[in-house]
């Protein structure tokens, strides 16, 4: 294990001569293995990832110059990074690197991830069996670029985490750690993919996930997991596609600028703690099942207060009162929805906590 | 001795985005810092973020795809017809 400095010409990762051992030194040494701290610090020069490249950590502490490539950076082996640091992007630095970037780690000890404003702009991939990795700031990819949990613990620490989509399906030993940040999708197609849950351990009942992106209809694979909010709020979308059964503290789902579908699947049972979904004068909100079956929407107690629903094969139940209100649709299959607005003037539709749809859109506008 | 980082943490909510993010740096650094020059690099990173998310690059479109499979097929066949061009390495058995 040893400390690896780029040199202050820099040049290209795999190229020997582009390492010392000594901060602003001389190419003393080989191009770093995967036990190597590589440090790209205020006397470094420009680096190129041109081949597969790999360290334990990689700290830019202090670093101006430019990091630039397209190769694989695989970081980590079976001990902790020298600080505990992972992975350290500057802001002074420029990261223009369009590796992929995994984070193999089998070391246990809990090792830092720091963007400082810098994109990821690779796919990123947290791989380490029994690793453990915590944000130290917002973690932030560049467009189309998706954020794989397949092996250890991501903790996001509360800070925001923003992908264009995020796998978190597998097999392996996984823990994804939300707290209260929040994780913006900017993708356009499957957004959020938990189709395995086995051996997932997801903290995310005070969380927040929202989409952004545009596209056609975005799919959220909830994988029977709880969440906390899930926001759809996107002009450039026809809608989402929920399917699995979860358990969702708050869904936030109104159309602003067209029609909007929301789909469940066929046989699903989704448990909502509030429920805003709901049109406008201006656009429908058609809420269905994927499939010609029903599917159930459940929330415990309270009420639910929509309008300008289009409904199909939609079951509504779990003792709260569902009020698709007066200006929605039965387009049959429906059981459990009141076609009326709730009994009491003070009642609000499109929340069950009062709030209006237009407070709504204005609140959660993109 | 291991470098000593300040992390600032601060979360900006406006027009409808939440948004939680930390200043990062090393102490000297960030002691230099006016409240006004940290002020603005929140604003920034704030500014930078939604600009990610507001303005995503849309998927590429089938041509576009259909296109870069054309260029990257080109790019290997020219590679193999050089590999292939070169002289055999080592003797016959």
């Amino acid at each position: 294990m040893a400390i690896k400095y780029a040199i202050t010409a820099g040049g290209n990762w795999d190229d020997n001569t582009t390492w010392s051992t000594t901060s602003g030194g001389p190419n003393d040494t080989t191009k770093p293995t995967a036990a190597d701290d590589v440090k790209l610090d205020s006397n470094s020069g420009n680096v190129v990832l041109n081949a597969t490249a790999v360290c334990r950590s990689l700290d830019c502490t202090g670093y101006v110059g430019t990091l630039s490539g397209s190769a694989t950076l695989s970081i980590g082996d079976a001990t902790a990074g020298d600080s505990n640091i992972a992975l350290l992007f500057s802001s002074g630095m420029t990261q223009s690197a369009t590796s992929t970037i995994s984070l193999i780690s089998t070391s246990a000890t809990q090792q830092t991830v720091t963007t400082n404003g810098k994109l990821v702009r690779g796919t990123f991939t947290v791989n380490g069996a029994g690793s453990s990795y915590i944000q130290q700031d917002a973690f932030t990819t560049a467009s189309l670029i998706r954020f794989t949990l397949t092996a250890g613990t991501w903790n996001m620490s509360s800070f925001s985490l923003t992908c264009d989509n995020m796998v978190i399906s597998g097999a392996t030993t996984r823990s994804l750690v939300m707290g209260t940040g929040t994780i913006t999708l900017t993708g356009s197609a499957t957004l959020w993919n938990a189709t395995t849950t086995t051996n997932l351990t997801f903290s995310g009942a005070s969380g927040t996930i929202v989409q952004t992106g545009a596209g056609a209809t975005h799919v959220f694979i909830g994988g029977g997991l709880t969440y906390g909010t899930l926001t759809y709020m996107v002009g450039g979308s026809t809608g989402m596609d929920v399917t699995g059964s979860s358990t969702f503290g708050t869904l936030n789902f109104s159309p602003d600028t067209a029609n909007k579908a929301l789909r469940f699947t066929a046989g699903t049972t989704n448990t909502f703690g509030t429920f805003n979904v709901a049109g406008t004068s201006s656009y429908t909100v058609t809420l269905s099942s994927i499939t010609a079956a029903t599917h159930t929407l459940s929330k415990a107690s309270g009420t639910v207060s929509s309008d300008y629903l289009s409904l199909t094969n939609s079951i509504a139940q779990g003792g709260a009162a569902w009020y698709a209100g007066a200006n929605s649709i039965d387009n049959g299959g429906n059981t459990g929805w009141i076609f009326t607005a709730p009994p009491s003037p003070s009642a609000s539709r499109g929340s069950d906590k009062g709030q209006s749809v237009a407070n709504l859109l204005n609140l959660q506008r993109i | 001795m291991d470098q000593v980082y300040i992390q600032h943490r601060f979360k900006i909510e406006r027009e409808g985005k939440s948004y939680s993010d930390a200043l990062v740096l090393p102490i000297n650094e960030y002691e230099a810092l006016s409240p006004s020059e940290i002020e603005n690099l929140k604003e920034e990173r704030f500014t930078n973020w939604k600009e990610v998310i507001e303005n995503p690059i849309p998927e590429p479109t089938k041509e576009e795809l259909l296109a870069a499979i054309d260029k990257e097929l080109s790019e290997l066949t020219a590679r193999r017809q050089a590999i292939e061009a070169e002289p055999v390495k080592g003797g016959t058995k």
